[in-house]
């Protein structure tokens, strides 16, 4: 058993602290601000600020002005107040796409977590750098590969006659097959859980980046006491890479709420409305259906959930500290 | 998005095609009847046009298989030009228009094309906002000076063309000249090779093949279960004339049956699936067919499809299924296939007269669509279009689409294309495809069951009754819904319209 | 770095389950050559197998289609990565480093952005380059992805920044140096590896967007990816090979992406694995 795990995670803590003071050259000078400094920040921030605010914040805000009204796009928009929302919340397609994305969430998070993890753990512990290069190098190159062409893929692997049914027959599984995207019972879960095996090459590397930054120490020490496995990634590399998972995850919040491709190219956000999610409902109001006013309405409250979520995990984070 | 073109609204029709392989015959020539008298116009300048599956190709770009090269609108352009000097005519590409967002938006930002394509459906259901195309209707009552001795320019168009074209407010915002048709598509060698002889005739010998078929291990057929062709097929037939001429008198002056019309007939509980067991209970005659046919078509989800490899088409031509209900430029792609000629057949829709209880005499084979071709063009108001506000460009831009709009100009057009026939009097047709003419005449009565009230009717409609077609939800909940969906989509309209 | 004491029963065993996940990862590449190079009808019969007869013809219709898009497309991504990194690296040097009022109300300005969906803004964007004059120019679409960029690149850099060693910035400080030579000689160069990474990043991004592009340009000017979409034949009449021939595109367009990616990966992994992204 040796000195068990508490030592690791003190070991640790300690160099987290050390990092996280290093990390906060500001907490140190609170509040005193020189002005000939602010004046230089002022000045550096002047360039994203003219352009967030002329090509982000003023489209931003017309657009959602817009959810208070009818609008179809060209004519003057007519102001509605709050029919919008009254009208979304008696909407079943919406309130339809708001579970959706509810399961598609708590499912696609860990997905666009877990696996990218395993794979920068195995890529992380290979003892060949040059190996480790490879993979690193392997899993990058995904980036080039149009979305379309993953669904594509994954359409002929899941219908009737598909690979995957095929599989499932020739396991010995006939009674399993079923029409995956076809029937609402499975579509969702088809499409949340296409696109094995969920390596997303930017999670991958960023994973892949707090391994590196972990010291060697601990590892060794770990090794002699003979932790190691499964316990060693619980109890060192998951906290080390804590930091990492948070901006990961913010990331992923934000992606999955914004995911329109797969509904779009893929389903329709059928059968029925099986995998119709707000964003996609927003879209193929506003461009479809041309109700600017409503899509923006849900586009706001969409906006207002996720800005919540993610203030909510920033601000639990920083507590944390 | 891709706009999924023509809602799949095409004509079936009495006769089948012959397969003359339209795609490669020559342009029939026509002698241009020169105008006696040409307007003067004072304003010089660029025309743009979307001109949508008429635009013309590109000198020395190379046209993909399966594709025709256009020239016609490029000569008529030329001709104008030449009787204009100073006025340029410009195509844009072949997929500016046709898509209603694409359209909405650049007509929001005042950028939209002088003259572009539009499909009636979404000119009058307001998906392409009323304000963006000039109302035509005051000029076709007025002479086309470019066709000698004409009067009134709408004179010469087709009854069937304007009376689609006419939206809820009487205005019409396209000109419309051409008609597309569908049919039933078979492979003869494989329909032999199960022993079946000749295509069937009636809707019982469509299951009865397909279970041969099937029995032979040859995959039937492959369709998407569209719902505006079933519905327009079964519904008219089930409903009838007598009920048919009912919903027609609802919008007075209009002689086809309109998203109007159909609102009436649900307030008056014709249509209402909750209240006429006629308007849903052609459903399960047509789940029928689709348990025999191929399910990987239709189980994909998509209805606009933007990118799809599995079609009825691609399977059909590719020789793996017997049977696909398609459109008349099937039997280019047979060629494009390297498919043998002569092992095209077609027929059309089998007769239905006995597959229930309500069903009548109606022949409801010409209602699958037919004047939402490519030949839709409109003219952008000064708000979709700043340029339009140049004194004079109206008049110009106005004289150029009667120019391109003449009977001689829609046969050069359409015709070279070769998959649908102009529909102007004085026009003709393919030789291919002349027997499709008759249908022009014909009583037509095609009810939409509400896919045509609002494009999200449509949307929802499609997915339930695909999904009913495909055995996940039961008859009497697909009943629910329907009645859900119309009820809304019939609120809204009312809301829009009144 | 010191890792034998780590037991992993076997390294063959970690290196068989990186290999398949790396082919599956990679599938859809040999997916979209192998298909690019089938017709329509051969895609239908067996969308899996090995072209067995290429229809290298594909690839010369693409190539004809989307030859002219090229220079567009590089030009809107030069101007705007640039311009986006260069704002971007300012305006974290500002946020990690320097004490101002407002500094945690700015970052939150910045940073909502990231959680605005596109699509909401096209429309409204589409009219503002209009009434700017920006419309049918590269403009019309680089002031937006400027702006578009600046969410994540700050958010990225601004803990790159922010990890880097104080002690450089004390030296220099010491002696004398202000801000502007702190942030040009020291800051930006240090963080080379991780604007390559962002770069790219967005490279990609902008490379494959067609929506607003095809909004802006029109159908003169067109960049690659809108030349991608309207590479198919009218949809009236669907060509049986518009799939492969879309396909054969895409082939080519990655194709430089996928050299930028080889020329740079070292310094794209780099970037990310010096960087410290975390909050």
């Amino acid at each position: 058993m040796g000195l068990g795990p508490k030592v690791y995670t003190e070991q640790m803590a300690s160099s987290v602290k050390a990092h996280e003071m290093r990390q906060h050259p500001a907490v140190r000078t609170k509040r005193r601000y020189s002005w000939k400094t602010a004046l230089v920040a002022y000045v550096f921030l002047l360039p994203t600020l003219i352009a967030i605010a002329l090509f982000s914040y003023y489209p931003a805000l017309s657009a959602l002005l817009g959810a208070f009204t009818n609008w179809n796009g060209f004519n003057p928009p007519q102001w509605v107040g709050l029919q919008n929302f009254a009208q979304a919340f008696q909407d079943p397609i919406f309130l339809a796409s708001a579970k959706n994305l509810l399961i598609w969430s708590l499912v696609g998070l860990p997905l666009s977590l877990v696996p990218s993890f395993v794979v920068a753990e195995l890529i992380f512990h290979l003892r060949s750098t040059r190996a480790q290069y490879v993979y690193r190098t392997v899993f990058v190159l995904s980036f080039v590969i149009p979305s379309v062409v993953t669904i594509l893929i994954w359409q002929y692997i899941y219908e009737p006659t598909g690979l995957l049914n095929h599989l499932l027959i020739s396991m010995g599984l006939q009674s399993w097959t079923q029409s995956w995207i076809a029937d609402p019972k499975y579509a969702l879960w088809a499409v949340i859980l296409m696109g094995f095996p969920w390596v997303n090459p930017f999670n991958l590397l960023v994973y892949y980046a707090g391994l590196q930054s972990i010291p060697a120490e601990l590892f060794d020490a770990a090794a002699v006491d003979g932790v190691s496995g499964l316990q060693r990634i619980a109890h060192i590399d998951v906290p080390m890479v804590l930091s990492q998972i948070k901006v990961l995850l913010v990331l992923s919040i934000v992606g999955v709420t914004q995911n329109i491709v797969v509904p779009l190219i893929m389903t329709d956000g059928g059968p029925g409305n099986s995998t119709t999610t707000p964003v996609f409902y927003m879209y193929e109001q506003a461009i479809q259906y041309g109700n600017y006013g409503y899509s923006m309405a849900i586009a706001l409250m969409l906006f207002v959930v996720v800005m919540a979520l993610a203030l909510v995990n920033i601000k639990y984070f920083q507590a944390e500290r | 998005m891709k706009s999924h073109g023509l809602r799949n609204k095409g004509a079936l029709w009495m006769t089948a095609l012959s397969l003359g392989l339209s795609a490669v015959l020559p342009v029939v020539s026509v002698n241009a009847a020169s105008p006696p008298t040409v307007p003067k116009l004072a304003w010089k300048g660029t025309i743009t046009m979307g001109a949508w599956v008429f635009t013309p190709t590109a000198p020395g770009q190379k046209v993909a298989p399966g594709t025709v090269r256009q020239t016609a609108l490029l000569t008529l352009a030329n001709e104008f030009e030449k009787m204009y000097p100073g006025i340029h005519i410009k195509f844009l590409s072949p997929n500016y228009g046709n898509d209603p967002n694409f359209i909405r938006t650049e007509a929001a930002a005042g950028q939209l094309a002088d003259v572009w394509d539009a499909q009636y459906a979404d000119l009058n259901s307001g998906v392409i906002p009323h304000g963006i195309a000039v109302n035509l209707a005051p000029y076709f009552k007025k002479s086309n000076p470019y066709v000698s001795g004409n009067k009134e320019w709408g004179s010469y168009m087709s009854p069937l063309g304007l009376a689609v074209s006419q939206a809820p407010n009487g205005a019409y915002y396209e000109i419309n000249g051409d008609y597309i048709a569908t049919a039933f598509y078979y492979n003869k060698a494989l329909f032999k090779k199960a022993g079946i002889s000749k295509p069937p005739v009636t809707w019982a010998q469509l299951l009865s093949d397909s279970r041969i078929l099937k029995a032979h291990g040859i995959d039937p057929g492959a369709h998407r279960p569209y719902w505006s062709w079933w519905s327009r097929l079964f519904l008219s037939n089930f409903l009838g004339i007598p009920t048919l001429k009912q919903l027609l008198s609802f919008q007075p002056g209009n002689p086809s049956i309109t998203p109007q019309d159909e609102v009436v007939g649900y307030q008056k509980g014709i249509l209402n699936p909750l209240k006429n067991p006629r308007v849903m209970a052609w459903w399960p005659v047509v789940k029928e067919l689709y348990q025999y046919w191929d399910k990987n078509v239709s189980a994909v989800p998509v209805l606009n499809a933007p990118t799809s490899a599995v079609t009825g088409s691609t399977l059909f031509n590719a020789g793996k299924v017997a049977m696909t209900y398609s459109g008349s430029w099937e039997p280019g792609l047979w060629v494009a296939g390297k498919q043998k000629p002569a092992n095209l057949g077609a027929f059309n829709l089998p007769s239905i007269a006995n597959t229930s209880r309500y069903a009548t005499t109606y022949d409801s084979t010409t209602t699958v669509g037919g004047p939402s071709g490519g030949f839709q063009y409109s003219i952008s108001t000064p708000q979709a279009d700043q340029t339009m506000s140049q004194p004079g460009k109206f008049q110009a831009v106005l004289d150029w689409l009667r120019f391109m709009s003449s009977p001689r100009a829609d046969q050069m057009v359409v015709n070279q294309w070769g998959v649908t026939i102009p529909t102007f009097k004085g026009s003709h047709p393919l030789p291919a495809l002349r027997s499709l003419t008759s249908a022009l005449s014909k009583p037509w009565y095609p009810v939409f069951g509400f896919s045509d009230v609002s494009v999200s009717a449509h949307t929802q409609i499609f997915k339930l009754f695909q999904e009913y077609i495909n055995g996940f939800i039961s008859f009497a909940s697909a009943k629910q819904q329907y009645a859900q969906i119309v009820q809304q989509a019939v609120q809204q309209y009312s809301a829009q319209n009144h | 770095m010191v890792r034998t004491g780590v037991s992993w029963r076997s390294q063959w065993w970690t290196h068989g389950v990186l290999s398949i996940l790396g082919f599956v990862t990679l599938y859809p590449i040999i997916f979209m050559v192998f298909n690019a190079l089938k017709n329509g009808i051969e895609t239908a019969a067996s969308p899996f197998s090995f072209p067995i007869h290429p229809h290298w013809n594909n690839f010369v219709l693409a190539f004809q289609a989307i030859l002219p898009a090229f220079w567009q497309s590089i030009i809107v991504v030069i101007v705007s990565v640039s311009f986006m990194l260069v704002f971007s690296l300012l305006s974290a040097y500002a946020f990690a480093w320097l004490q101002f009022p407002g500094r945690e109300l700015l970052f939150y300005v910045v940073f909502a952005l990231l959680l605005i969906p596109g699509i909401l803004t096209l429309i409204p964007l589409f009219i503002e380059d209009k009434n700017f004059g920006l419309l049918r120019t590269p403009w019309g679409l680089i002031f937006p992805y400027i702006a578009g960029g600046q969410a994540f690149c700050i958010f990225v850099l601004r803990a790159f920044v922010r990890n880097l060693q104080e002690d450089l910035f004390g030296a220099a400080r010491i002696d004398g140096a202000g801000d502007i030579r702190i942030f040009s000689l020291i800051v930006a160069p240090l963080c080379v590896p991780i604007l390559i990474t962002l770069g790219l990043l967005n490279v990609v991004g902008i490379w494959g967007d067609y929506v607003f592009p095809q909004l802006v340009l029109g159908t003169q000017h067109e960049t690659v990816a809108v030349a991608i979409t309207n590479f198919i034949p009218p949809p009236i009449a669907p060509s049986l090979d518009a799939f492969n021939l879309q396909l054969a595109a895409f082939t080519l367009s990655a194709i430089p992406i996928a050299l930028l990616f080889f020329l740079l990966m070292r310094y794209f992994i780099q970037g990310i694995t010096d960087g410290g992204i975390k909050m």
